[in-house]
């Protein structure tokens, strides 16, 4: 009985020792794991070019620390904000919700916003509906009416 | 009455409309103008503190009467290794002379930076521009870019491409007679 409880004593040590090694062993990441990332960073050498389309020697820097940081278990929203923080939010191909940088987020649409206002305001004030002039519309209508009597009165004196 | 209230809304959506429209204005003209502005070339040198990538800080503010070279590189620029021994020299001979040299790695990563500095047995103060603070102040357009500043804190001359060891003592010497 013995023997058999320090063999399984032995197994578990075993079992978990293994489990410890595989969890420690670094994950290697594969070229699109880091293009996923890269693809949403520009370095500012080589502007309106994303990092993953981009072959520079700063770019291919840039990458292979993605694959570093990857590698260390870092999580992609992890490595954008590190980027960020370390060379400045205009690597981002979009820039953050919060703070003073959501106003880049707020403004266009506060200008869509102001200029829909803007048109509607002018072209509201400039056709008059037809319950705020009434009688203008009337009016017209008996004048027409008018008209079409005294066209047919004068043809018939043609006649 | 109720007309009153609705003129009175109105204005005020209009006021709102054109504060916004100007304020953007502004904020598209701000842009603008520095853009234009291109790199410093003269006048008082912008405050800046540099950390070092052995953990030492500098600020600007603090080495007044000092002669202060600042020079901006990468380990990727092909340029910057022109004058990468030219630099260290200028460094060895000057540094006892009242005369500074900070380094400031530009969009560089840590390990090759530190690589780079290694190649070149660089001494001098060396260190990363986080989140790219310090090139802005400047308006940097590339690297590697210099700057002399005099010991007054104003900027005196500032080289776009590689220096020589040459160009640099004459206006060194001339700065400190």
């Amino acid at each position: 009985m013995k023997i058999l409880q320090k063999a399984l004593g032995i197994i578990l040590i075993l079992f978990f020792s293994n489990t410890n090694i595989v969890l420690s062993m670094d994950h290697i990441p594969t070229d699109d794991e880091i293009n996923n990332i890269s693809k949403d960073l520009y370095c500012p050498v080589c502007e309106n070019i994303p990092l993953d389309a981009c072959g520079t020697q700063a770019c291919i820097q840039w990458r292979n620390t993605i694959g570093q940081l990857l590698s260390e278990g870092w999580s992609p929203d992890e490595i954008k904000t590190h980027f960020a923080t370390q060379y400045g939010i205009q690597v981002l191909s979009e820039p953050p919700k919060t703070g003073f940088h959501a106003l880049l987020w707020l403004l266009p649409l506060a200008c869509l916003l102001t200029g829909l206002f803007i048109l509607i305001k002018t072209f509201s004030s400039k056709k008059p509906s037809e319950h705020e002039h009434p009688s203008e519309n009337k009016r017209h209508t008996n004048l027409n009416d008018y008209h079409i009597n005294q066209i047919e009165k004068d043809l018939q004196q043609w006649k | 009455m109720e007309i009153n209230t609705k003129k009175h809304t109105n204005k005020l959506v209009g006021f709102f409309v054109w504060c916004l429209l100007i304020s953007l204005l502004v904020f598209v003209a701000i842009g603008m103008f520095q853009t234009s502005l291109g790199p410093l070339r003269s006048g008082k040198v912008p405050n800046f503190s540099l950390q070092t990538f052995d953990g030492k800080t500098y600020n600007l503010n603090k080495l007044n009467g000092k002669i202060i070279v600042i020079n901006f590189w990468a380990s990727w620029c092909e340029p910057c290794k022109e004058e990468a021994s030219d630099l260290e020299q200028i460094w060895l001979d000057y540094k006892s002379r009242d005369v500074i040299l900070l380094g400031i790695g530009y969009a560089d990563t840590k390990v090759e930076a530190l690589d780079y500095l290694r190649t070149w047995n660089i001494t001098y103060p060396n260190g990363p521009d986080i989140g790219t603070k310090i090139s802005r102040l400047f308006r940097i357009r590339g690297v590697p870019e210099t700057y002399i500043v005099s010991n007054d804190g104003y900027i005196i001359k500032s080289f776009v491409g590689p220096v020589t060891y040459k160009t640099l003592t004459t206006i060194l010497d001339k700065l400190l007679q």
